[in-house]
């Protein structure tokens, strides 16, 4: 084979290498987005908001399909713990471990154990009890989690958690820095070994709570909180 | 010194933080808590998200909304929500939120002061007009429209540039509701209301995934069912989910024969004597249609349909043909089952509350199915009465109090059609036009809308709201066409979307509490929000663009108002279209002061039941009054069983079915961008049942391609997910812009409601 035989194979190789490139790139231009590469979308920043990737979206979906990903539970609970399931105190918080019964609503499948609570020795943890038991529709508001990157990052801030121990003076009893909608029942949180340690409480005999807890949110119905212009 | 229990308490808040941090990656948790109380305060507002309208409290502090409550004050939810209304807020907060206009220079869009894009959006439809005519030019609204900015895009597109060319997306999600209300009572919107829930003792509904879709008011169900004995949910779908798992009797049939289902359960009300004669006698009359009527699947195909006068005999003899055993044989449903059915709507004793969205409206023959749930009401007297209540739930915010309400489709007007001169009138004597200022003709439905711009009929669109390029059935005709030279495509939103992606100019949008406005409900409640916040960067409520752009156009007669008091003006000029007791709405003082106010509202009080002169001061007489119809009675119209346009066939064996799941609303452009949310569900995938994978050797997260005629796409398998569809079908959820399943739909529609069908066609399924 003379030399010039060898560039001219060399050549065609290079060629097909080429279109080969050019075609991956076309196909997945076309395959995985209705977005020309030359077209990006653009956010504020000017660059790319979100290059589209079937491949990451089909991972992603596995990930979810199989359940594999679901984070820990923590015990025992803590206060940090227990904001982490909550975007904002108050929250509903998210569901840390697989769906037993994805296609159920909740109702008996979740409160088989977290109306009672226990020892989940799946888990190595007690169960937090649920204050609401008789909302059963408990996907409604509790979401699985998976551990996917959020799509866009969110400047959402949170309000701040409140402080615990707000007495008024050392000694008298704290007052309830939460809405009581929902958390009427007060021994579901704060007692029993699945209460978060930091607040719970030294005295669950006294089940008489607001006797000398006051309550210190208002709690915002609309026709006390109607906005100005 | 660190003692054992300190470090045991150290590590395990290690532990905890970091699992926190896997969990919430993206959110900022304070440190240390507040040691002060938060100067947060709690204002009203509507959900953004679907047509229930529940009532949330925005806990807003520095000028940033931080937390949401239910509002307990609000008679919808009464301090309840769902996830996506708990974590609505966070929607605003996406870091790719639109700041800036943009321009499309040389195929990129780059930033150009707001100014000078609506100079452009302005001169684009002025050229367009002077080169191609009126209907040359359209709006694309949307449910999510607030009632002030339907009023004044139907306003400056009617009264000023003198086109019908207004339509909306909720063409797509409730025009089958609207005809079949209109067919059935001649005015639209339901008799009942949310109150029904708590005295209906069965509940039926009608192809409604009501567990995730309207989780809030499903929660009312299972409330009373727990409360009241004898309280029964019957779930009639063609897939199983959650619904059907909690309800009491889960009965499947196939795809379309819901028709045959309504028919059979008519014919047996008849046959066993279980109808209320006395009911039908006085307030009842008998029609039928033309059958035969086609699917929209061409270009410009036009239909009006014609109603003969039927005796009640004739009708029975028409619906005698819908035996349970026909029945079972068409749909699937066993004739015990149909006989059960009827037996519920048949027995005096229980009242019926029957409930539907999509899996009705979204329907070739959209109109019939809503006028067969009527029929079953109005053969038992079932109806208008507390507890007695077919009832049409709605899946966006405002798709009733702007579409439907203002009017914004190219048929309607803020009260009436374009098509009754009287109409006109009225609206041209509101407006200060002349009357022939209004064409008396509608332009374009939304999909003959979205096939003139691939003609070339309409060159220039504005969408505000929405998000076509995810929702238009078949999509790739839609894309292209828009896409087409010499096409100008302006898109109001907030975040970029594949809408945008085809856009020429994208104008950032002020969102939901970033601006005043209103929603109405789909219990003909009108809720107000305030502004609380400031909207981001140049970013405009779609109500101001579109008075900028009407000024620059000339039309400052027509939009007088000053930018502080214009939601108000509006409100007060809208609702003179509706005086009178059958629609008279709230004062605009009443509306900032209560968490909604249903219409009629006449002598200051809500009217909850309509056509009964008990509840509604429009009803005469001492009872029942179906006022909307000429001869003031019910419409009960015979609709056959027609075949969908595209069945199962040997190439394509399955059927295919699209819809959404709880977590996530309407295309997810928000929804997804809320970490919460887009966690719990973070893309699409396609539900087999269990027989199917197991044929096709597929488990979960299989790649799984599907195809249609139209198109094809690749989706992980969820096998024993939260819904199981029937053996021989698919459900792929269509939230998800990376995974575009209209690419696969048909764009069939009622003839009559001009609404797509997203819930059957024939596809293709084999593992990729």
């Amino acid at each position: 084979m003379s030399v010039s035989d060898r560039r001219r194979y060399a050549r065609i190789a290079m060629a097909i290498a080429l279109s080969a490139a050019w075609v991956f790139v076309v196909g997945r231009a076309v395959r995985g987005s209705d977005v020309p590469a030359a077209l990006p979308r653009l956010g504020d920043s000017g660059t790319p908001s979100r290059p589209v990737d079937a491949e990451r979206s089909a991972r992603e979906s596995r990930a979810v399909a199989s359940r594999e990903t679901a984070p820990p539970v923590d015990s025992p609970r803590t206060l940090r713990g227990f904001y982490a399931r909550r975007a904002y105190p108050g929250a509903p918080p998210v569901i840390p471990h697989p769906l037993a019964d994805p296609e159920a609503v909740g109702g008996a499948v979740c409160l088989s154990c977290h109306r009672e609570g226990g020892w989940a020795p799946a888990f190595g943890a007690y169960t937090p009890v649920t204050p609401h038991p008789d909302l059963v529709n408990c996907v409604q508001c509790h979401v699985a989690s998976t551990a996917v990157d959020a799509l866009v990052r969110t400047d959402f801030e949170a309000v701040p958690p409140p402080a615990i121990g707000r007495a008024a003076a050392p000694g008298e009893p704290p007052p309830i820095p939460h809405s009581l909608r929902m958390r009427e029942n007060c021994l579901a949180c704060h007692a029993g070994p699945a209460a978060v340690v930091e607040i719970r409480v030294t005295h669950p005999e006294f089940a008489e709570c607001m006797e000398c807890h006051a309550a210190g949110v208002d709690d915002g119905a609309s026709s006390k909180a109607v906005g100005q212009r | 010194m660190i003692d054992r229990r300190t470090l045991l308490v150290q590590m395990a808040t290690a532990a905890a933080m970091a699992a926190a941090a896997r969990l919430m990656p993206d959110i900022a948790f304070a440190a240390q808590a507040a040691d002060h109380p938060s100067d947060l305060t709690w204002q009203k507002a509507p959900c953004r998200f679907c047509g229930v309208g529940c009532g949330l409290l925005i806990g807003v502090e520095s000028g940033r909304a931080r937390a949401v409550k239910g509002d307990p004050d609000s008679s919808v939810n009464r301090g309840l929500c769902c996830v996506k209304g708990y974590h609505s807020v966070m929607a605003l907060y996406g870091a790719d939120r639109l700041r800036r206009a943009l321009v499309r220079r040389n195929g990129t869009l780059v930033p150009v002061p707001m100014r000078e894009a609506l100079d452009l959006v302005a001169s684009k439809i002025k050229e367009t007009i002077a080169s191609h005519g009126k209907d040359a030019v359209a709006i694309y609204g949307s449910g999510q429209w607030t009632i002030p900015d339907g009023y004044v895009a139907s306003k400056l597109w009617r009264a000023g540039l003198g086109s019908n060319n207004v339509e909306a997306n909720a063409r797509l999600c409730m025009a089958s509701a609207v005809t079949g209300f209109a067919t059935t009572f001649g005015l639209d919107e339901p008799m009942g209301c949310y109150e029904d829930i708590e005295h209906a003792d069965v509940f039926v509904l009608w192809g409604n995934n009501m567990a995730e879709m309207h989780p809030v008011l499903f929660s009312r169900l299972l409330d009373q069912r727990q409360q009241r004995r004898g309280v029964t949910i019957v779930d009639l779908a063609t897939r199983t989910t959650r619904t059907s798992r909690a309800a009491d009797r889960s009965i499947l049939f196939l795809p379309q024969a819901d028709l045959a289902v309504a028919n059979g359960i008519a014919h047996l009300l008849i046959e066993r004597g279980w109808v209320d004669r006395e009911f039908i006698r006085k307030h009842v009359s008998f029609h039928k249609g033309k059958t035969g009527i086609g699917y929209g699947l061409a270009d410009k195909e036009e239909f009006t349909d014609e109603a003969a006068a039927l005796t009640f005999e004739e009708y029975a003899r028409l619906v005698s043909e819908y035996t349970p055993e026909r029945v079972e044989r068409l749909s699937g449903v066993a004739a015990r089952d149909l006989r059960y059915l009827a037996s519920l709507y048949g027995d005096p004793a229980r009242k019926v509350m029957s409930l539907w969205c999509m899996g009705v409206n979204q329907h070739t023959r959209g109109t019939w199915i809503n006028n067969l749930v009527y029929n079953l009401h109005l053969l038992t007297g079932k109806i208008a009465t507390p507890g007695n209540s077919p009832f049409s739930l709605t899946g966006q915010p405002s798709a009733c109090g702007t579409v439907r309400e203002v009017g914004t489709l190219t048929n309607r007007l803020p009260h009436g059609t374009v098509t009754n001169a009287e109409d006109r009138r009225l609206a041209a004597t509101i407006w200060g036009v002349a009357p022939e200022t209004i064409p008396a003709k509608p332009a374009y439905h939304a999909v003959e809308m979205f096939r003139a711009l691939d003609r070339g009929d309409v060159r220039f669109m504005w969408i505000q709201v929405t998000n076509p390029m995810v929702t238009m059935p078949k999509l790739a005709r839609y894309r292209d066409g828009a896409r087409k030279d010499g096409r100008f495509i302006v898109v109001s939103d907030v975040y970029p979307t594949p809408t945008t992606d085809i856009a020429d100019v994208v104008l950032p949008s002020a969102m939901w509490i970033e601006r005043e406005g209103m929603y109405g409900n789909s219990e003909r409640r009108t809720q107000h929000f305030a502004q609380q916040l400031q909207p981001p960067g140049e970013a405009m409520s779609d109500t101001w663009q579109l008075i900028e752009v009407a000024r620059r156009l000339g039309f400052e007669k027509l939009f007088p108002w000053s930018e502080r008091e214009h939601i108000q003006r509006i409100w007060e000029e809208y609702i003179r279209f509706h005086e009178g007791a059958e629609h008279a709405m709230a004062p605009y003082e009443e509306l900032r002061r209560r968490p909604g106010v249903m219409w009629p509202f006449v002598d200051g009080k809500e009217t909850k039941w309509r056509y009964h002169a008990a509840t509604d001061p429009a009803a005469k007489g001492s009872g029942f009054d179906f006022y909307g119809k000429p001869d003031r009675r019910a419409w009960i119209w015979f609709r056959p069983y027609e075949a969908a346009p595209e069945v199962p066939d040997q190439e394509y064996p399955f059927w295919l079915g699209t819809g959404r799941v709880v977590e996530h609303w309407h295309t997810g452009s928000m929804t997804m961008r809320i970490p919460v949310l887009h966690r719990a569900v973070p893309s699409a995938y396609v539900e087999l049942h269990p027989d199917d994978a197991a044929r096709l050797r597929v488990v979960n997260g299989t790649p799984v391609r599907l195809t249609t005629r139209r198109g094809t796409i690749v989706l992980p398998a969820q096998v024993d997910g939260r819904g199981r569809p029937a053996p021989g079908q698919v459900f792929v959820p269509f939230f998800d812009e990376k995974a575009l399943i209209n690419e696969l739909t048909l764009d069939a529609f009622c003839p009559i409601s001009k609404q797509p069908d997203y819930k059957k066609c024939a596809v293709k399924v084999e593992r990729a």
